[in-house]
């Protein structure tokens, strides 16, 4: 089974256009592209400022579709206590299966104690993967990543875009934070093969980051690293998501 | 028709990024002459590409012995590969005197800053008498972009309209600073995208706003190997641009830019 675990649904703005991304639109690309299911997660001002709309927004292709799609809510930690009863509202109320931060969308550098902190304890109280986009300075980087998976080991943590273009430090993340979980869309080919080369085929979560990045080439992406077992290729595909969210 | 507008001859096992790589086990630990660079093509169904330096992006180095070895490499594939000169500003404030040299006698059409390696900012005044002099060639200028402070797209384009013979190629797109990169082209007719490190959606945004001209394909090869060249290519076509924007890209819009070259 293929699972993209990063998708976003709603109003997505690509800095000179808003893409507006509908169910249906993701359902076909899917559908073009051989994939059985994707972990969607809120856009744009959803992320940034109508966390609710957003969440229900999820929530609503999911109840619509629930064996093509899980869902990740979010919460804007500058909402302070009522950020954390959204999250709360998310799993228990919503049936959201974990959450999607974006500290640059949202404003907040990724280990910020008073900030994130909250959340991440939030998310191990309720047992719910918490994936961070990764990878642009000065807010999202591995380096942060790495504090927090540090600070907090129960926790189920997400690095978004294997860090992007900090390759250089997700290197050292890697190896120090071996429970780390590591989606792969956006980065390079090169720096995805190091990973999978080092020994992270067991925690490499395929994602395309659609509308941004294309699903099909994302798949490549994974399908063209040298040397790819087809057991290795199924858990990066698919499997290590199923793991991750109990599916 | 495939024209890589971006990918690097290796000429020392040991370069000064060695350490990461052995780090990485990447491929830039390794020597790519021509001969192994058109072999790369080959796998990769590539017909042409720009190559320069990768190993001499450095400051304090001999550039001019990397231009000679990258003529060279030329010369040996006139067919498939077309050669850009690197100049050592750091290390020699006077490297303007070599685009010349470059051009007349070493055949090479164009040149390649990574001013991240090369330590200094993408907008320093230094590389001003680089691009009068590289006015009259018409030379494509090709810089690494992304990676800040020293290789904003915004440096890049400061003086694009000062020196508007000098094609400005801003490679890897900017990066995650590809906002930057479109501003700078839909600012200077002069500016042009190079598809490396680009996301699919900001290849189909830039040809919506700037046309089918403004953007090359590149892949930074040799790093990654076959399957990252590869991959680039699955990258253009997965884009929901026109046919013939994505035959442009490929191969016409770089072949225009070197056409317009004086030699």
């Amino acid at each position: 089974m293929i699972i993209d675990a990063h998708v976003h649904i709603g109003a997505t703005v690509n800095h000179f256009k808003t893409l507006n991304i509908t169910a249906d639109d993701i359902l076909r690309q899917m559908d073009a592209n051989g994939i059985d299911m994707a972990v969607l997660c809120p856009a744009g001002a959803d992320l940034a400022v109508h966390n609710r709309a957003g969440n229900e927004l999820v929530a609503g292709a999911v109840r619509a579709h629930p064996d093509r799609f899980i869902g990740l809510g979010t919460a804007n930690p500058w909402y302070g206590a009522a950020a954390l009863q959204e999250m709360e509202h998310a799993i228990r109320d919503l049936g959201l299966r974990g959450f999607k931060f974006h500290s640059l969308i949202q404003g907040f550098h990724l280990n910020d104690p008073v900030l994130v902190y909250p959340l991440v304890e939030k998310a191990i109280e309720l047992n719910a993967p918490a994936y961070f986009h990764c990878g642009t300075p000065i807010m999202a980087m591995p380096y942060k990543m790495q504090d927090l998976a540090q600070l907090f080991p129960q926790a189920k943590l997400i690095m978004g875009h294997r860090g992007w273009d900090f390759h250089f430090d997700v290197i050292f993340v890697e190896e120090n934070c071996p429970d780390l979980w590591v989606e792969t869309s956006k980065c390079e080919y090169v720096n995805l093969e190091h990973s999978y080369r080092t020994g992270n085929a067991g925690r490499l979560l395929f994602g395309s980051d659609y509308p941004i990045s294309s699903m099909a080439s994302e798949l490549s992406k994974v399908r063209r690293l040298v040397g790819l077992k087809p057991a290795e290729e199924a858990a990066i595909l698919g499997g290590n998501v199923a793991r991750l969210f109990g599916l | 028709m495939i024209i890589d507008a971006h990918v690097h001859l290796m000429e020392q096992e040991k370069s000064p990024s060695y350490a990461y790589l052995k780090k990485t086990g990447g491929d830039w630990g390794q020597l790519w002459d021509g001969a192994r660079i058109v072999g790369l093509l080959d796998e990769c169904g590539f017909d042409r590409a720009v190559v320069f330096s990768g190993t001499g992006l450095y400051p304090n180095v001999d550039y001019r012995a990397f231009n000679e070895n990258t003529a060279r490499e030329v010369r040996r594939f006139p067919d498939r590969l077309v050669g850009f000169g690197i100049l050592d500003l750091k290390g020699d404030p006077e490297a303007a005197g070599e685009v010349p040299r470059m051009v007349e006698e070493l055949g090479l059409v164009g040149i390649k800053f990574h001013n991240w390696l090369q330590a200094y900012p993408a907008n320093s005044a230094t590389l001003k008498p680089v691009y009068a002099q590289a006015s009259r060639y018409r030379l494509p200028i090709i810089f690494h972009t992304g990676t800040p402070p020293y290789t904003e797209p915004a440096q890049v384009v400061e003086w694009a309209d000062e020196f508007p013979d000098v094609q400005f190629i801003i490679g890897h797109f900017g990066k995650l600073i590809w906002l930057d990169a479109v501003r700078g082209a839909l600012k200077y007719p002069n500016v042009t995208l190079e598809t490396s490190g680009a996301q699919v959606s900001d290849i189909e945004i830039a040809v919506e706003l700037l046309g089918e001209e403004r953007i090359v394909f590149g892949t930074d090869l040799p790093v990654g190997g076959a399957a990252a060249g590869k991959w680039d290519v699955d990258k253009i076509n997965s884009a929901r641009i026109s046919q013939r924007a994505r035959e442009r890209i490929f191969s016409q819009n770089i072949l225009d830019i070197l056409a317009r070259v004086r030699r």
